[in-house]
């Protein structure tokens, strides 16, 4: 099936740095490179790096500002882990819907962020809790936001020696909520038809901070800043549907066996008005069970 | 160009040479000779391939075999103990979980996981995790059911 | 088999379209008697007697219809069937455990979808939805055991097929009722459902 020549496994980051600087990709687990490969959708590389003994890249930890998610840490393990539930509930609603069980299992963060796909349910939360990346190759280390990691379907702005390292979450103000609501035809093995993300930080009963994002309504994941500008108020549920309203017409949705642009764009402001009302709820300290997309569908 | 591994599936190395584009479902039935995960889909859609990689699921057949060297693999022969079914596999006997038997062992792999994780689950919480294991004769109603009389101890 | 064989039990088109009489198969009895068939050009027809011994069938269905989105969950179905004597509960039971949820498939998300040129838009499962575990919901299931003529060895009639043909009927009654409106194309997606919806 494949011509891939060559094929080490890495014990370190420098090993696996070392590889990728001859020119071999990394592979961890594999549920989008060596899916893709088996749908024909681009064979596998020529030169492969397994990077999934790399210890130091699977540690979720953190300090007083920032979690600390390596980038081998999987979907499972993020949906499960009592912090993200707690503080980037959205990043736990997204991670806990990510293909089935054992999509989850063996999927990591660093794959799904490489990945890029504009549908991917993680993107959303990610961006709108405002999270960085740290690439690294041999030549050094930048960071940079989520958002400018992502360039287009399939796209980052990482060098093909480049390997993401980590993904910092920095921590929410207290009186923050979060949810991230996806349509979704089947409750599992899905993907998201449209995708909405809200953080919201509530002081006083005021809207203090206010992020939105789309997902799998623009060829990037993005926020929309006249749905938070309108959503940076009193929180009522004229603001809300207003805001909902302003993520609708920031999205360019197409049509596609999924879903028709028509739909899509209707839906956009459904999910967007859900993600919001449920991240007000989480802000106000109600309880939304994770994921919220399982919430009125 | 296929190169030297040891893949221990059920506790028994087995020593094999891959070339690396091989899937580790296609190294266990193909080379280990171990042929009760199937391939469905061939592309993590329907879990036919599921077996354990360390104890949690995977969809065999888009997993690089070499990769699960100095892992414990473990498929659907793996769970009985010589002639003496587990308890999960009696169960979707009596419970009329099994008709074809396609999705069976890989439905066995993933509900084994499931239990080790939750080991009383709600029958959404079944429903869930067995969502990466298709099944066209079932309906899931008999295979629900044999995995809650196991995680309530109501089976034998 | 020489190239010369001459299969007796066959008959060409041309002859039985010239042929005096019917011809009927034969199952495990006499064949009772078959009303005439008035459709012209009818080649032959296979009267089996199974045939006189229909499965008669009711399914009922309880569903949750997301009225913003479309999304239809159905909750519960309910399906009793008359197929006779049932020889293997466990065995029958299953046949309707599978078929109601390959009709809640066929209502709500499974369909090819084709392109232009006849090539298939949907070959992967993920697009091409069947119903997982998760979206399977509870189903009840009773049998009434007619004693029906000419049904097969001890009484028993046919359970295979019956238990997939009303549960999208049934669905599509229950959307109707919610909606107000009916969707007249499967599957039932929600798009569709939506649409009809929208008046």
């Amino acid at each position: 099936m494949s011509a891939t020549a060559q094929f080490a496994t890495a014990s370190t980051v420098e090993e696996a740095l070392a590889a990728l600087a001859a020119g071999a990709r990394p592979v961890a687990g594999g549920t989008d490179l060596v899916v893709g490969a088996r749908q024909g959708k681009a064979p596998l590389p020529d030169a492969l790096v397994a990077i999934h003994r790399v210890s130091e890249l699977h540690a979720i930890d953190g300090d007083a500002d920032a979690l600390h998610l390596g980038a081998l840490v999987t979907h499972a393990e993020i949906a499960a882990h009592p912090d993200v539930r707690a503080r980037f509930t959205a990043l736990a609603d997204a991670s806990a819907i990510v293909g089935s069980h054992a999509t989850r299992a063996q999927g990591t963060i660093g794959g799904n962020l490489m990945n890029a796909s504009p549908a991917m349910e993680a993107g959303g939360p990610l961006i709108c809790l405002g999270a960085t990346v740290t690439l690294r190759s041999t030549g050094g280390t930048r960071d940079m936001t989520v958002e400018e990691l992502l360039t287009g379907p399939g796209a980052t702005v990482a060098s093909n020696d480049e390997l993401l390292i980590a993904v910092d979450l920095p921590h929410p103000a207290p009186g923050t909520g979060s949810a991230y609501v996806r349509l979704e035809y089947r409750r599992q093995m899905e993907i998201a038809v449209v995708g909405a993300t809200a953080v919201v930080t509530l002081a006083d009963g005021e809207v203090s901070q206010a992020r939105v994002g789309i997902t799998a309504l623009a060829p990037t994941i993005r926020r929309v800043p006249a749905a938070e500008e309108v959503l940076t108020s009193a929180p009522d549920e004229a603001s809300v549907e207003a805001a909902a309203r302003a993520a609708a017409a920031a999205s360019v949705p197409i049509s596609d066996l999924r879903a028709s642009e028509r739909y899509r764009r209707a839906m956009a402001e459904v999910i967007a008005r859900r993600a919001i009302e449920i991240a007000l709820v989480r802000a106000r300290g109600g309880d939304v069970p994770i994921p919220a997309s399982a919430v009125g569908q | 160009m296929k190169i030297p591994a040891t893949l221990t599936v059920n506790g028994v190395p087995y020593p094999v040479e891959l070339e690396p584009g091989t899937s580790l479902l296609a190294a266990v039935r193909d080379v280990v000779g171990l042929t009760g995960a199937k391939e469905g889909c061939d592309d993590s859609e329907c879990g036919a391939c599921m077996m354990l990689l360390d104890g949690r699921p995977v969809n065999s057949c888009s997993y690089l075999a070499l990769q699960a060297e100095g892992s414990e693999v473990t498929t659907v022969e793996g769970l009985a103990d010589g002639d003496q079914l587990s308890p999960l596999q009696t169960a979707f006997l009596e419970h009329g979980g099994v008709q074809c038997g396609f999705c069976t062992p890989g439905m066995l792999i993933s509900a084994t996981a499931l239990l080790a994780d939750c080991p009383a689950p709600s029958a959404d919480e079944v429903g869930i995790a067995l969502s990466g294991n298709l099944c066209r004769c079932t309906g899931y109603a008999g295979i629900v059911k044999a995995v809650l009389a196991v995680s309530r101890g109501t089976a034998d | 088999m020489s190239a010369t064989a001459q299969f007796v039990t066959a008959t060409t088109v041309e002859e039985a379209l010239a042929a005096e009489e019917t011809f009927h198969g034969k199952g495990a009895g006499p064949v009772p008697e078959s009303p005439p068939a008035p459709a012209e050009g009818c080649v032959g027809r296979l009267g089996l007697e199974s045939f006189h011994a229909p499965q008669l069938i009711a399914h009922a269905a309880h569903v949750r219809v997301d009225r913003e989105t479309g999304v239809v969950r159905v909750l519960r179905v309910a399906a009793v069937h008359d197929c006779g004597r049932i020889l293997n509960r466990v065995g029958a039971d299953g046949q309707v455990y599978g078929g109601v949820v390959m009709g809640i498939g066929q209502a709500l998300s499974e369909g090819t979808q084709l392109d232009g040129l006849g090539r298939q838009r949907n070959p992967h499962l993920l697009d091409y939805k069947l119903v997982t575990a998760s979206d399977a919901p509870e189903i009840a299931i009773d049998w009434v055991e007619t004693d029906t003529p000419n049904a097969g060895p001890k009484g028993s009639k046919g359970v295979g097929e019956p238990p997939c043909v009303p549960t999208a009927g049934a669905i599509a009654n229950a959307i109707a009722k919610v909606v107000g409106n009916r969707v007249r194309q499967l599957p039932m997606t929600p798009e569709r459902v939506w649409e009809a919806q929208q008046g």
